[in-house]
């Protein structure tokens, strides 16, 4: 019912943020519809993580607001906001696992603090939840002894073990082998299919975009420049946006004109 | 609750019904997951059949359960038709279908065959064996590492401009300025509470004048340069442990030694160089304060600050005071050593730098006293 009411998941409002004097965000405004994939894509240092984590709730912004179905997320009690970030998975840039605890206890962690679901029933969900992300024999390992991508995609067990409504992945596929970032890639796709689930995706891998992504956003020094569907960027007006989508197609191009001269 | 059990007999097979109806998330399938685990255990089904016509909302908690209720009944009666799903619609059907065939084509990673508890009892007990050895391992490493010390220590005096500048001031000031607060508090009352503590006594004899005697000679000799190194030990052991410490496990040691630098000479001599030189400045500070807090109570006694001053002259000689300075340098230089010695040392987490960190001050203090006490005996034979 309340999909139906509020067609915006998240609605980013005249959003600025600012550090001492430096403008890091400005007016930034913009809705994600529920259940969609949406990216967030930029250049390095364009303000991406910074965005990300003013909708996480992590930081405040200097003025403007955050909706979450419709709720402000900022300018309510502390408890509000806790119970408005329950709705979120979050997965961060370099895990964020906790390194002194196993990967069961890791994912296990939000279930077996935030639900009342008794002590032999985590495990399985940990098991299907790690099945999903293509893990395996996992379960008592220490974060230090998995490599970095196998980091990551506990990681994204973790931000999905609550079955949230909406996930924040920040470059969900950098430091993976390109077939698990083509496996990510499926299960966020099925995901949002399957479950109704709405992605918010902090990425500038080029293959992700073009193949998941149904509406995002450019950034670039803190400013919209672009919005819409990506898969059009590479026309767009604006020429930074334009070089960031061609330079895929020039390696593209210039592949294929190797391989005709190997041929 | 979104749940309802019927059981029907047919002869002998008991078929066993589950109905789960609303919704089917994490929250309610905390309260379904023990009554409908218990059911199947108990009743031991033949069949069971688990109905979705109600059910209007169903995540992958639900289909956990599911996948669970499953497991278990076709473990129980062994027979492969022993269970059915009812009315369940397309959506979930997918979301069922993705979970039972979810599985990557790398995924066998067999990681638990040498983690510990598949090892049978012979390599545990080779495992213990080698822990034993570890123990000289350790000792080898450490004295490795405190020859290499001296070695560069040598160096850097010939090489003077390959130095570390940089760090060494910073270290500097932040084993030496930055601490002068509280070495001068601590000074300060570490005379006063001695003096006071000293007074009664001594004036069951009539002998007060003789206190400054004993706690200026304390301070100088003992006192001063024990205390100083201990609140060393607390600020500056554990500031260099957890620098390194964290260096470590950020990997930026790794890069400087892959970068051709050698992280003794690099981080290491110039952190020991300022704990020597910055030390017996905080103990020449700390015995200053803690004969001003002597010569408050002293004071407050009546006693004049000339007689005062007459019998520190007549107590301390100059030997005891350079003999004091110099076992505080000593003692800067074993706390730099093992501070950074147990940074370097660190294993990887976050752990390890609490672990690192521990192990330095609680090391220091413990060989502070041990060579304390060698001093004390060198000192004895020296007449010194």
């Amino acid at each position: 019912m309340n999909e139906i009411q509020n067609p915006h998941i998240i609605k980013v409002k005249k959003l600025f943020a600012r550090y001492d004097k430096k403008i890091i965000l400005e007016n930034i405004d913009f809705e994600i519809n529920a259940g969609e994939i949406f990216m967030i894509i930029g250049g390095s240092g364009c303000g991406k993580t910074t965005l990300l984590n003013h909708m996480i709730g992590l930081l405040s912004p200097s003025s403007g607001n955050v909706f979450i179905e419709g709720e402000d997320l900022f300018g309510v009690s502390e408890e509000k906001q806790l119970s408005i970030l329950r709705k979120f998975g979050v997965l961060f840039q370099n895990g964020a696992l906790f390194a002194s605890i196993n990967v069961l206890a890791n994912i296990g962690l939000p279930l077996k603090e935030l639900t009342k679901l008794p002590e032999e029933a985590i495990l399985p969900i940990v098991q299907i939840k790690l099945k999903m992300v293509g893990l395996d024999n996992v379960l008592t390992l220490l974060p230090a002894e998995l490599s970095g991508g196998m980091r990551k995609r506990v990681a994204v067990a973790r931000a999905m073990a609550l079955d949230p409504k909406i996930i924040f992945l920040d470059e969900p596929t950098s430091g993976l082998d390109p077939v698990s970032a083509g496996e990510m890639d499926t299960l966020i796709d099925n995901l949002s299919k399957i479950l109704g689930i709405t992605f918010v995706i902090i990425s500038h891998d080029l293959i992700s975009i073009k193949k998941i992504a149904k509406r995002a956003i450019f950034l670039h020094q803190g400013q919209i420049v672009a919005e819409g569907n990506p898969k059009e960027f590479n026309k767009h007006h604006n020429l930074i946006v334009k070089n960031f989508f061609n330079r895929e197609q020039e390696e593209e191009e210039e592949e294929e004109e190797q391989e005709e001269v190997e041929l | 609750m979104g749940l309802r059990i019927e059981e029907e007999k047919i002869s002998n097979s008991v078929s066993l019904y589950i109905f789960f109806s609303e919704r089917l998330d994490v929250e309610s399938i905390a309260n379904l997951w023990r009554p409908c685990i218990e059911a199947v255990t108990f009743k031991n089904p033949s069949k069971l059949i688990v109905d979705f016509k109600e059910v209007s909302y169903c995540d992958m908690a639900g289909i956990t359960l599911l996948q669970t209720l499953k497991e278990l009944q076709t473990k129980r009666s062994q027979q492969a038709n022993s269970f059915f799903i009812n009315n369940l619609n397309s959506k979930f059907q997918k979301l069922l279908d993705y979970v039972e065939q979810v599985s990557w084509p790398e995924t066998k990673l067999n990681l638990l065959s040498n983690n510990g508890h598949t090892l049978s009892q012979q390599q545990k007990l080779n495992i213990k064996i080698k822990d034993q050895f570890k123990i000289f391992q350790e000792n080898k490493k450490n004295i490795i590492f405190l020859g290499s010390v001296v070695y560069q220590m040598f160096f850097m005096l010939l090489h003077l401009k390959k130095f570390n500048w940089r760090d060494f001031w910073r270290a500097t000031y932040k084993a030496g300025p930055e601490a002068l607060a509280i070495i001068a508090l601590i000074g300060f009352l570490i005379g006063l509470i001695s003096t006071f503590q000293a007074a009664p006594s001594f004036a069951q004899f009539g002998a007060q004048i003789y206190i400054v005697d004993l706690v200026a000679l304390g301070l100088v000799r003992e006192m001063g340069p024990l205390m100083t190194a201990v609140i060393f030990a607390g600020r500056t052991a554990s500031f260099f442990a957890a620098e390194l410490a964290t260096m470590k496990i950020n990997q930026e040691v790794d890069a400087l030694s892959i970068m051709g630098l050698n992280t003794i000479r690099f981080l290491i001599i110039p952190r020991i160089l300022a704990a020597v030189i910055v030390i017996p400045f905080l103990n020449i500070f700390f015995i200053a304060f803690g004969l001003l807090g002597l010569l408050t109570v002293m004071t407050t006694l009546n006693y004049p600050f000339d007689a005062f001053l007459q019998q520190i002259q007549y107590a301390v000689k100059i030997k005891d005071f350079l003999g004091g300075v110099i076992k505080a340098t000593t003692f800067g230089l074993v706390i730099a050593i093992i501070g950074c010695l147990y940074g370097l040392k660190t294993k990887t987490g976050p752990e390890a730098v609490g672990i690192s960190t521990t192990k330095a001050v609680v090391i220091s203090l413990i060989i502070l006293v041990l060579v304390d006490g060698v001093f004390a005996a060198i000192y004895y034979v020296l007449d010194v």
